[in-house]
């Protein structure tokens, strides 16, 4: 990737909520400044990781994207829309086939990103709803997603990538999905964990949103949360999603107005 | 659904027994376990109650409990239980001949229509490695005036098995079923049917944990249960199902938020572990198998006994401890904290809990929540492609805690009824 | 693509989700009404065309022309350019090469089907003496089975547009169901199209 591209950070505002959280949020982050647990990278609690995206980086594709977050590297290659496979079922509306894989030195101990299979299901059901299936019936788009470096929040980062190489390969979309996901500790919700911090973390959640739409396409939540953090965070995840999808549509108009 | 207010009636007769005030916006929800044989309940279409029916329904109904929540049926012998009491216990299971009698078969039309669907199914499932994206079970072949009634019955909060939005199907436990696993139950929830066992078995904890034992969820889907489970199609549906229930189950990876406590299946620090395998198995299926396999697992994880286990620690630490497992003792374990899954399933404007196949077939999204007896959030997992407003996640949230409430006691009443019969 | 620079100067660029306006205005290509706007669904330049002369509907329309937009994908409906790739006794497949007047960018496999290849005595046909493998056919497309997309040739205007003979010379139509070598004279068999009508055909 050519040094010109900038890398955008985007952090949610503590405004995410009304005043009354915000409040919260301030006493919540001098809370968490007290923590004797500095994050590793330096950050603040509801900080991202500096955000670099690219489109275009294999030609052979129809579109493809490159995001790059901290230590987390994806490249995502979409192709199609195409035939379906002979096996497949006939179906009148598109599909899309997406995979995730890790490449061997993706991880620590060689070849141990092994739950790539449910990051595809995950991927699928963030992006299905936001694709137009019916444009191209009959036919497949092929999402391809290779993790060339795992640093946690593999799976938000793979979706927002692959959401921006549907867009780069004109696909029909109702709109842009980007995702965040946020740790839990104890009471302390940190954004966009590593993944040190994933393998210490009491509960996780993500978000995938669409947000011109104002609308979730995907919710996990795991481990322990109480109902007002789980309000919160979600509100903290699309807050940061808003702001994420904002340095895509940059990275789209750049590239469009690249090619002229 | 525009609910307003929130009662929690547990009628007997005409006055309800209990009722408290939750959020204000929360739906109507009279729950009522009746005994009934065949009752002339107009709304109901003639639907007969079963012993141990889940009724949630969302009527803004007065005090007076009317032909839904009234579960009064005076030509039964016995009184229904009282619940939420966990302790209240009561024989309230029956013979199972009794029930599949007085169980009518729903619309014998639609069921011809799945039929035809499935026997279409059975073609070669696809071999390649993808992820399909409809679930098998929503290959549901349906009419468009079958959608329409489906849909439009929801709209209307009277379900075309005459159950309203927030109403569960029967549910029936037995524990027990699987004797060679260290504890089962078998759950019926209308006509879907699982299985859950827990088999113990020892082993080594992880390098990582040495103060913690495993505990692994397998979920298999048998192609017995319906022809669509054949091949790859049922490798993806399980392994969504056994994702969704891992996620629920066992917590953040600190082992917070865990279901068991994983520290208590050490035996000896880093050396002896149990090794807990949960597997749930769809034995038929008619919707709604994720809060089945939950509750089943919860069930079956109450009828569990762990061997008790001496420890002979000989004087050298590197030598490998000598464990002597007793087959006399068993430890129960502690299931308080083990949540159900309550999906809610967003059909149209509305949501509707323990859909069936059916109903499932026009889902536009579903959530799934996963709750503990506290009322604490384990777990969530969305469903389905359609987008959702985050307010309308917010309150599916609350309103998948309300109904948990009174499922969990319905199924806690039903665990005591079944250890008593066994 | 099928833009030119002339087409989208000023036009600012969005990009999938971004609002357009509401619904004073009519969603166009790359667009789609969400309730009362309308939003992007591809990159590209936003383009404001006015109502057509005389329409009852006087709002405007606007679309979205895309910098880069997908290839083209079979609709059915769609007249097709297909080359035939093997014949069978009941049937002859063939590669999908444009659909409607653009070149398509993926392989689409079609197929001709025995019944599909004229609209009269069906029964009787010889697809060995209608189609070569080689031969350009327009045909018109159905989204047929799992397998293959079915394509019809069941029209005048459908059927062998290019073809070439045994010895390599190009085949002049002669009839409906004869073309002649332009080198030897020797006459082949197939299921002509009829050629003077291709602009109806495109309209549809």
């Amino acid at each position: 990737m050519s040094a010109a591209a900038t890398a955008g950070t985007y952090s949610p505002a503590s405004s995410a909520g009304e005043k009354r959280r915000e409040r919260k949020e301030e006493l919540r982050r001098h809370l968490a400044e007290d923590a004797d647990w500095p994050r590793a990278d330096g950050r603040s609690f509801h900080d991202c990781r500096p955000a670099f995206m690219q489109t275009g980086p294999t030609t052979a594709a129809s579109g493809s994207a490159y995001a790059e977050f901290g230590k987390t590297k994806v490249i995502v290659s979409v192709f199609g829309p195409r035939e379906s496979k002979k096996a497949m079922l006939y179906s009148d509306t598109g599909r899309l086939n997406c995979n995730v894989s890790y490449t061997t030195f993706a991880t620590p101990i060689r070849g141990q990103g092994t739950d790539n299979k449910e990051y595809s299901a995950m991927l699928h059901k963030a992006l299905e709803g936001a694709v137009m299936l019916h444009t191209f019936p009959k036919t497949t788009v092929d999402v391809f997603a290779l993790v060339l470096e795992s640093g946690g929040s593999d799976l938000p980062i793979i979706i927002s990538c692959a959401s921006l190489a549907l867009a780069d390969a004109g696909i029909m979309m109702y709109d842009l999905v980007t995702s965040v996901s946020v740790s839990c500790f104890g009471k302390n919700i940190i954004i966009d964990p590593t993944s040190d911090e994933e393998a210490w973390q009491d509960g996780s959640l993500m978000v995938a949103y669409m947000p011109a739409r104002k609308e979730i396409t995907q919710l996990t939540l795991t481990g322990e949360w109480s109902d007002g953090k789980i309000t919160n965070a979600v509100e903290l995840c699309m807050d940061a999603c808003s702001k994420l999808c904002d340095i895509l549509r940059e990275r789209l108009k750049d590239a469009s107005s690249l090619a002229e | 659904m525009e609910p307003n207010n929130e009662q929690f009636t547990n009628s007997i007769g005409d006055a309800p027994l209990h009722r408290c005030q939750h959020s204000p916006h929360l739906a109507t929800a009279a729950f009522s376990s009746s005994v009934a044989a065949a009752s002339g309940d107009p709304r109901c279409g003639a639907q007969p109650r079963l012993d141990g029916t889940v009724r949630l329904s969302t009527d803004r109904l007065d005090a007076s409990g009317d032909g839904v929540a009234g579960g009064s049926f005076p030509h039964c012998g016995r009184p229904p239980p009282l619940w939420p009491h966990p302790g209240g216990l009561l024989p309230n299971r029956r013979p199972l001949a009794l029930r599949r009698s007085i169980f009518p078969c729903p619309r014998p039309r639609l069921a011809s229509a799945r039929e035809f669907a499935r026997r279409r199914l059975r073609r070669s499932p696809s071999r390649e490695q993808r992820y399909a994206p409809a679930a098998p079970r929503t290959m549901v072949g349906l009419s468009e005036g079958e959608k329409h009634f489906i849909r439009g019955g929801i709209a209307q909060d009277l379900r075309t098995d005459g159950r309203r939005r927030l109403q569960f199907r029967a549910i029936s436990v037995e524990t027990g079923v699987i004797p060679q696993a260290n504890g089962s139950a078998r759950v019926r929830l209308g006509a879907t049917e699982v299985i859950a066992t827990v088999k113990a078995e020892l082993g080594k904890p992880s390098i990582l944990h040495p103060d913690k034992g495993k505990v692994s969820i397998f979920v298999d889907c048998s192609p017995t249960a319906a022809p669509m489970f054949e091949g790859r199609g049922s490798e993806e549906f399980s392994a969504e199902l056994c994702v969704a229930l891992q996620r629920c189950l066992l917590g953040g990876k600190s082992g917070a938020g865990a279901a068991i406590d994983l520290s208590s299946l050490i035996v000896v620090d880093g050396k002896v572990c149990w090794d807990l395998y949960i597997d749930g198995l769809v034995v038929s299926s008619d919707g709604n198998l994720l809060d089945a396999l939950a509750a089943a697992i919860k069930v079956a994880l109450s009828d569990t006994g762990i061997p008790k286990v001496n420890v002979s620690l000989s004087a050298t630490t590197d030598e490998e401890p000598e464990v002597n497992v007793s087959d006399e003792e068993f430890l129960q374990f502690d299931t308080s904290s083990v949540p159900v899954i309550v999906t809610l399933t967003k059909v149209g404007k509305h949501y509707i809990v323990d859909a069936t196949s059916e109903e499932e077939s026009q889902m536009s999204s579903a959530v799934s929540v996963s709750v503990n007896r506290h009322g604490q959030i384990r777990g969530l997992t969305k469903r389905g492609g359609a987008g959702l407003d985050p307010s309308v996640i917010f309150d599916m949230i609350s309103v998948a805690k309300h109904v948990s409430r009174q499922f969990i006691s319905v199924l806690d009443s039903e665990i005591l009824a079944a250890e008593a019969a066994e | 693509m099928a833009a030119t620079a002339m087409d989208h100067d000023g036009g600012e660029v969005v990009t999938p989700g971004e609002l357009l306006g509401n619904s004073s205005l009519l969603a166009g290509l790359g667009a789609y009404a969400d309730g009362r706007c309308v939003r992007a669904s591809i990159t590209g330049h936003r383009r404001l065309v006015p109502p057509p002369p005389g329409s009852t509907d006087q709002r405007s329309t606007v679309e979205v022309v895309g910098h880069k937009a997908h290839g083209a994908v079979p609709q059915p409906g769609s007249v097709v350019i297909a080359r035939v790739t093997k014949v069978m006794a009941r049937m002859a497949s063939a590669d999908i090469m444009c659909v409607d007047s653009k070149a398509v960018k993926e392989k689409f496999t079609g197929m001709i089907r025995q019944q599909d290849v004229r609209a009269t005595e069906i029964d009787k046909v010889d697809m060995f003496q209608s189609y070569r493998p080689g031969d350009i056919v327009r045909a018109l497309l159905s989204l047929g089975d799992a397998r293959a997309y079915y394509l019809s040739t069941a029209q005048n205007e459908l059927g062998v547009v290019s073809a070439q003979s045994i010895t390599g010379g190009t085949l002049v139509p002669i009839s409906w169901t004869e073309m002649q070598c332009e080198l030897t004279g020797q006459i082949e068999q197939r299921k002509v199209a009829k050629e003077a009508t291709i602009g109806i055909l495109d309209k549809r």
